[in-house]
């Protein structure tokens, strides 16, 4: 099996920040979102999403971001997302309304400002 | 005012190919033969031929021009000859979750060869993902499933269709609608047909002749 993408997870504080760099899709979304949900320990308040890198995304990348919401939120911890002005995935996720369960940011800054 | 000497010549244009026209300030460096300034040129034209020529456009001055250095002024216009329905796209791929990727490269290649943009190209890209998602989703059968995805260009309009063997399932629990409303979302028409043969998912996007400075 190969994976399109490469995912990095980082700690500073209450925030950890999951960076994927590469694609998402059907082989590799399930996993990801796994390795994303083990990696986020009780003591983390915000997990920050980084999509910065993030080549392309579909339905089921949506899924992995819908099912990460749910699950930090269960937690009583919150979801940012960092996705830049213009990034391919951006109309894509604005199509699902991913907004409506973690806000968008266009940069680490600023979502990290906004805490 | 030097003797200077134009000389004529034919090359044949098929569909897909990339015409670069330049001033002498995109290859000219001083102190150097310019055989290596059109070296440097066709390295960077055929590095990124696989690229709209937008993208192809920013890659050549990119790699070519400092601004630091640069002395003389340069233009550079791309142009690529765009398939007029005569290239079509076929591919036969497994019913696996590893189809998907190398799937997206080989129609962002297409895509690109027809001249579409990096984001109209995205958007098509992900509908037809979709349609290719749920062909492999609901593989069928005990023996090795494939899937078929053939693209053409009528009228003006890129097709894409995404054919299996299997049935469309209606999307079942949270967020499994969301395919459809994707491809219906990113496309000017998406159709899904069922029939005993199968299911067959037909997506167009306009295409836009484009030239880039």
């Amino acid at each position: 099996v190969t994976h399109a993408a490469r995912l990095t997870l980082e700690r500073t504080g209450a925030i950890a920040v999951a960076r994927i760099a590469g694609e998402v899709d059907l082989s590799n979304a399930a996993s990801l979102q796994a390795d994303i949900t083990a990696g986020v320990t009780n003591d983390v308040e915000v997990l920050v999403l980084d999509l910065s890198e993030t080549e392309y995304l579909d339905s089921a990348g949506i899924r992995l971001v819908f099912g990460l919401a749910d699950a930090v939120r269960r937690r009583g911890q919150a979801l940012r997302l960092v996705v830049p002005d213009g990034a391919p995935v951006q109309r894509v996720l604005e199509l699902c309304r991913v907004g409506d369960v973690a806000p968008l940011r266009p940069a680490l800054d600023d979502a990290l400002a906004s805490l | 005012v030097g003797h200077t000497r134009f000389v004529e010549e034919t090359a044949e244009t098929p569909p897909g190919t990339t015409l670069l026209l330049y001033t002498d300030g995109l290859v000219e460096r001083r102190r150097e033969p310019i055989d290596r300034g059109f070296e440097r040129l066709c390295d960077a034209a055929v590095a990124a031929q696989a690229a709209s020529v937008d993208d192809l456009a920013h890659a050549v001055v990119s790699t070519l021009v400092d601004p630091a250095t640069q002395a003389d002024d340069v233009a550079l216009l791309v142009l690529r000859v765009a398939h007029v329905g005569a290239e079509r796209l076929s591919l036969e791929l497994p019913a696996e979750p590893g189809a998907l990727a190398p799937l997206r490269r080989s129609l962002g290649r297409y895509l690109a060869g027809l001249g579409m943009s990096a984001d109209e190209a995205f958007a098509l890209t992900v509908a037809v993902g979709e349609a290719a998602a749920n062909a492999v989703e609901h593989a069928y059968g005990p023996t090795e499933a494939t899937f078929v995805v053939e693209a053409d260009v009528v009228d003006g309009e890129v097709h894409v269709l995404v054919r299996d063997r299997g049935r469309w399932r209606a999307p079942r629990g949270a967020g499994r609608g969301r395919g459809l409303e994707l491809m219906r979302a990113l496309t000017e028409r998406a159709d899904v047909t069922q029939s005993d043969d199968g299911t067959e998912v037909r997506l167009v996007s306009r295409l836009r002749a484009e030239a880039v400075l």
